[in-house]
């Protein structure tokens, strides 16, 4: 139970950054979600936590101490890969029982770390494999295990050890989708049990909205965004992460933005939104005539007779629980969510759309940051 | 659904079609297992029951008693001992120095493929040529390590162990590509997962290589073990079944008992050979396979 710190963490391999001074705190007891599409450097951060990458530059700690030189096994933590890594010859409870064969460890009332004693270790499977729903199972060998069985014992040799913090690198996505959903709310159940700090690495954004206290988005090596998720889907700093978080993914298009009769709008050649703050936190106003990027999440479109916009629709995707509308706006294509009740538009029909004011997010073309 | 069904007999007659298209393609190989192999083995035991003329021009049946003297004469026996120290003086020892070489090569270094074409290399020469290098360095009158007494090939009690040595070298690159090949298949993340257990070098030797690469361990016990019976090139070039015979293995003995009045207790050797490493082989599958892990 600690936290971790990343201050100024880079890596690289030869003339590639993998990760670029990544500053982050990951708080004690946290379920922090590194999220980012592949090559986003998640897996390398996430292995330097672990000791089995080198860091090139900056200062990790795990709870006070600076672990940059510490060897991984005594870094008190316990990583759960995205393979499992069970060692295939070896049962279940001796897969378990692996991480307390050789480390040390901390025992009540004793002033010294020692090694656990065959009872002592056998006692602690025993724990681990009743918190996953292991305890049938302990015989067997991993190939004769499901793809879940396997998940969860893969989990248990992590909480075996009772360590600091525990090390998720895409552990669910060699699980059939039903069995994902099921996962994912056992690991938050987990995670509320233990109340230890997690840190987890997905490419999956719903594993990440879901199961995540805090996510911390990565692009190209880089921190993008870190937050709750709900603050991540609703004010995206910039617009890899507005076109990352959400699916489908926020609509992007170019516009201008300007002052009319006083009111805030966005001109997109074939219409105009409005737009409600145009200078708020710590950014600086946004001047009449502003090229943008004007983006706005597809359930806060919608077909409006009134709509200041005009758009073709080009398709409609019928989800069952919902359909898509995917609409021409000026050249760009745009998606508005729709109830699946009622007459579609079809394709060629011309609507008019309009957005809630508040939800329409303007970017900077250039930074891609955000402006309002 | 009646016979007469047309679905039934189209079905019929697809099963034949694959049945003789199955055939056809297993007749090459039965061809050439019959020819080189279950014939010559039938010719063996056809030949064990008779006794040749000195010209090899007339054959007279003996029947199974030759069986019986010969597989329980001294010469075989001679021959089945030298041959069984010859196994346990290459086999061991190969496999432990492929191992040691695999494991040492199979690192991401810069320059680590010169290092495994260089352990590799000995795949590439043949018997004789590993047997004309050893007898540059060992030969008793004019080589390099003539003075090193344990390889020596003019002292009966240690020609063996030079000739031994030479087929460790001669075999060294086999062991070590496919030790390698079995290091490599084994995930980096079973590794790291043990690294993270706190595994030393030597835990994760014994507990984690080793059992994952236990198929490839099995496969080359084998080959090496049947290998060292049927080995006879490096002998008849080392030393020629001498001093004083103490390098006449089975085989040696078996070729040099092709001239016609021998051919009878020859082919009784060969069979008796055959058995023995049948029956060595089964012993290794059905011990050891208890304790060889063979994946998922």
């Amino acid at each position: 139970m600690s936290e971790v710190v990343f201050e100024g963490i880079t890596k690289r391999y030869g003339d590639v950054v993998a990760v670029d001074h990544l500053t982050l705190d990951v708080l004690n007891e946290e379920f922090m979600v590194l999220l980012g599409p592949s090559g986003c450097g998640k897996t390398t951060a996430l292995r330097m936590v672990a000791g089995l990458d080198a860091i090139t530059e900056g200062t990790l700690r795990i709870g006070d101490r600076v672990v940059n030189d510490v060897e991984a096994k005594d870094r008190d933590v316990s990583m759960v890969f995205q393979s499992y890594a069970l060692y295939p010859h070896m049962t279940v409870a001796k897969n378990i029982e692996s991480p307390l064969m050789t480390r040390t460890f901390a025992v009540e009332g004793e002033v010294e770390p020692r090694k656990l004693t065959k009872p002592e270790r056998l006692s602690r499977v025993t724990d681990a494999a009743g918190t996953l729903g292991l305890s049938e199972l302990l015989a067997r060998k991993p190939a004769a295990l499901s793809g879940g069985q396997r998940q969860r014992v893969a989990l248990a040799r992590a909480i075996v050890s009772r360590p600091s913090a525990f090390l998720m690198d895409e552990p669910l996505s060699n699980l059939d989708a039903k069995l994902r959903a099921q996962t994912r709310l056992e690991l938050v159940d987990l995670h509320q049990r233990l109340a230890t700090t997690f840190i987890y690495v997905t490419h999956d954004q719903i594993e990440a909205m879901t199961m995540a206290t805090r996510i911390a988005i990565l692009n190209e090596g880089r921190l993008q965004q870190v937050g709750p998720p709900q603050a991540v889907y609703e004010r995206p700093h910039n617009l890899f992460v507005a076109r990352f978080i959400g699916s489908p993914p926020m609509n992007t298009i170019p516009g201008t933005f300007v002052v009319v009769d006083g009111e805030a709008k966005v001109d997109l050649g074939v219409g105009r939104f409005p737009v409600a703050a145009v200078a708020g936190d710590h950014h600086e106003p946004v001047v009449d005539g502003t090229k943008v990027v004007v983006g706005v999440r597809p359930e806060h479109l919608a077909i409006d007779g009134e709509g200041p916009v005009e758009a073709t629709v080009t398709a409609v995707e019928w989800l069952g629980h919902e359909r898509h509308v995917i609409c021409d706006v000026g050249g760009s294509a745009v998606i508005l969510r729709q109830p699946s009740e009622g007459v579609a538009p079809p394709p060629g029909q011309r609507v008019r759309i309009g957005a809630v004011a508040d939800e329409v997010h303007l970017f900077d073309p250039n930074t891609t940051e955000r402006l309002n | 659904m009646s016979s007469d069904d047309p679905h039934v007999r189209h079905l019929g007659s697809r099963r034949t079609r694959d049945a003789v298209l199955a055939y056809a393609f297993l007749l090459p190989s039965a061809v050439i297992f019959v020819a080189f192999f279950f014939y010559p083995l039938y010719r063996l035991f056809y030949l064990g029951l008779y006794q040749q003329n000195r010209f090899g021009t007339a054959e007279r049946w003996v029947g199974p008693s030759q069986y019986t003297k010969v597989l329980t004469g001294s010469d075989f026996l001679s021959g089945l001992s030298i041959s069984a120290r010859y196994v346990l003086l290459t086999v061991p020892l190969g496999l432990v120095l492929g191992v040691m070489l695999a494991v040492s090569a199979n690192r991401r270094l810069r320059g680590i493929k010169i290092f495994q074409t260089i352990f590799a290399s000995t795949v590439a020469s043949s018997v004789a040529v590993a047997s004309v290098v050893f007898f540059v360095l060992i030969n008793p009158q004019v080589g390099y390590f003539r003075n090193v007494s344990f390889l020596s090939l003019s002292n009966p009690a240690t020609a063996l162990q030079g000739v031994a040595l030479s087929s460790v070298w001669q075999n060294l690159g086999l062991t070590f590509i496919i030790t390698l090949a079995g290091l490599q298949a084994v995930p980096e993340e079973i590794y790291e997962a043990a690294t993270l257990d706190g595994y030393g070098p030597f835990r994760r030797f014994f507990r984690v290589t080793l059992p994952l690469i236990s198929p490839t361990m099995m496969f080359l016990l084998v080959v090496l073990v049947v290998f060292a019976f049927q080995a006879f090139a490096q002998i008849d070039i080392l030393t020629g079944g001498g001093p004083a015979g103490s390098t006449q293995t089975l085989v040696w003995k078996i070729f040099n008992s092709q001239q016609p009045l021998d051919q009878g207790t020859g082919s009784v050797m060969a069979i008796g050979l055959f058995a023995i490493t049948l029956v060595v082989t089964a012993a290794q599958f059905s011990i050891l396979n208890r304790r060889v892990h063979y994946g998922n």
